[in-house]
């Protein structure tokens, strides 16, 4: 066995428990120098390899109470993948799917009662289908964004404010049907989570900062074609054709973001992972 | 003495074992041992995170260079922390010397 062996599988375990900071490499390098130096000055002294190793190791501390020491240090707080942060990034991929089927029924609604020239049967169906999408995706989102304020070991006070707006956006998608209204409050929340977000850099920025865009483009997507008059106006005043495109866009680049953020959280490997028994 | 018992004291004990001299981690915790006696029986591996917060704040400067192979990285006290190492040394003595005297005037003997 080389003298070094347990101090190898000793230093791998920390790697593993930090293996989500940048400076991982320049801290496993210093505790490694630290254990061999340590290790061959024992040697030195005529004590054997194995129990010098094993003295050093010992003196050196529990590698999970040693990594978890460099958690609560250097990273802002618990800025680290969790089985909840995965979680999060399943629930945002729900969202991502629950959004492209607001916009697909929403605008099936409305072209089905043009068609039909009446608003029951499938169009109502339809409209509730939206609804009960809707429901799901800004529900799953909230989640996300929940889950992405963990990832980051807190978002400060932008994010906290962020999250209460989410907040206040899907209690709003739920009472109001009109979208400017709860995609306004929805633009704010997004728009404060996703800077500090992006201040960080932990995130794919692509997808980060095409969330905080997607609903401030629907929105003005619909001002754009409100102003334009584009299309009739519907038996309550509105311009159904500016409140569907807005959505839809509204809804498909949130979808897209949601998608890619989905993905990288689910991917994550939780940083809890087991220690070796040689050296726990 | 253990590691729990020197919460609150270790940036202090670490600035002043560092101020004798540029060190490696592995030195500054042999410093730290041999100047107290071996007394302070803490983690060794728990002292890097508090060298690398010392450094985030600016008391602290490090280099790394190779040696035996090996990367290794060296501290040094910058002058925010010969500063920062002269008030806590004030401090420590105005509180180490009020714990003393009040010890010192507790009638131990009449409550044993």
């Amino acid at each position: 066995m080389d003298r070094h062996d347990l101090t190898d599988q000793y230093v791998e375990a920390v790697r593993q428990r930090l293996r989500w900071r940048d400076d991982v490499g320049d801290i496993t390098d210093e505790l490694g120098d630290h254990l061999r130096s340590a290790t061959d000055s024992l040697i030195e002294q005529g004590i054997a390899p194995a129990e010098a190793e094993r003295q050093v190791l010992a003196g050196f501390g529990d590698p999970a109470e040693v990594s978890m020491s460099f958690v609560s240090s250097g990273s802002r707080g618990l800025a680290m993948p969790t089985e909840a942060t995965r979680a999060a990034g399943v629930a945002a991929i729900v969202s991502a799917v629950a959004w492209c089927c607001v916009a697909l029924a929403w605008n099936g609604s409305y072209l089905a009662e043009q068609a039909n020239g009446k608003w029951d049967g499938i169009p109502q169906g339809l409209f509730l289908a939206a609804t009960l999408a809707m429901m799901a995706a800004t529900a799953t989102q909230l989640v996300t964004w929940i889950g992405l304020d963990k990832r980051h070991g807190g978002l400060g006070v932008l994010g906290t404010a962020g999250l209460v707006a989410t907040g206040l956006g899907v209690l709003a998608s739920l009472v109001s049907w009109f979208f400017p209204f709860w995609a306004s409050i929805l633009a704010v929340g997004t728009l404060l989570l996703a800077t500090p977000m992006l201040r960080r850099g932990l995130t794919p920025r692509p997808a980060t900062a095409l969330a905080a865009l997607a609903w401030p483009v629907g929105l003005a997507t619909f001002i754009v074609l409100r102003a334009l008059e584009v299309g009739p106006v519907d038996q309550w005043g509105d311009h159904p054709v500016a409140i569907n495109v807005g959505l839809s866009v509204g809804a498909v680049l949130s979808a897209t973001s949601l998608g890619l953020l989905g993905r990288w959280l689910a991917r994550e490997e939780p940083a809890t992972v087991p220690i070796p028994a040689q050296v726990a | 003495m253990k590691g729990q018992d020197l919460k609150g004291h270790l940036d202090l004990l670490l600035l002043a074992v560092v101020a004798d001299g540029p060190a490696h981690g592995y030195a500054v915790i042999e410093r730290l041992k041999r100047r107290s006696d071996e007394r302070f029986d803490l983690p060794e591996g728990t002292v890097y995170p508090a060298l690398h917060r010392l450094e985030k704040a600016g008391y602290l400067g490090s280099d790394w260079s190779v040696v035996d192979g090996r990367r290794r990285r060296t501290y040094e006290l910058t002058a925010k922390g010969q500063e920062s190492l002269a008030e806590r040394r004030r401090g420590w003595q105005e509180f180490s010397g009020a714990v003393t005297s009040v010890l010192g005037g507790t009638p131990w003997t009449a409550t044993t």
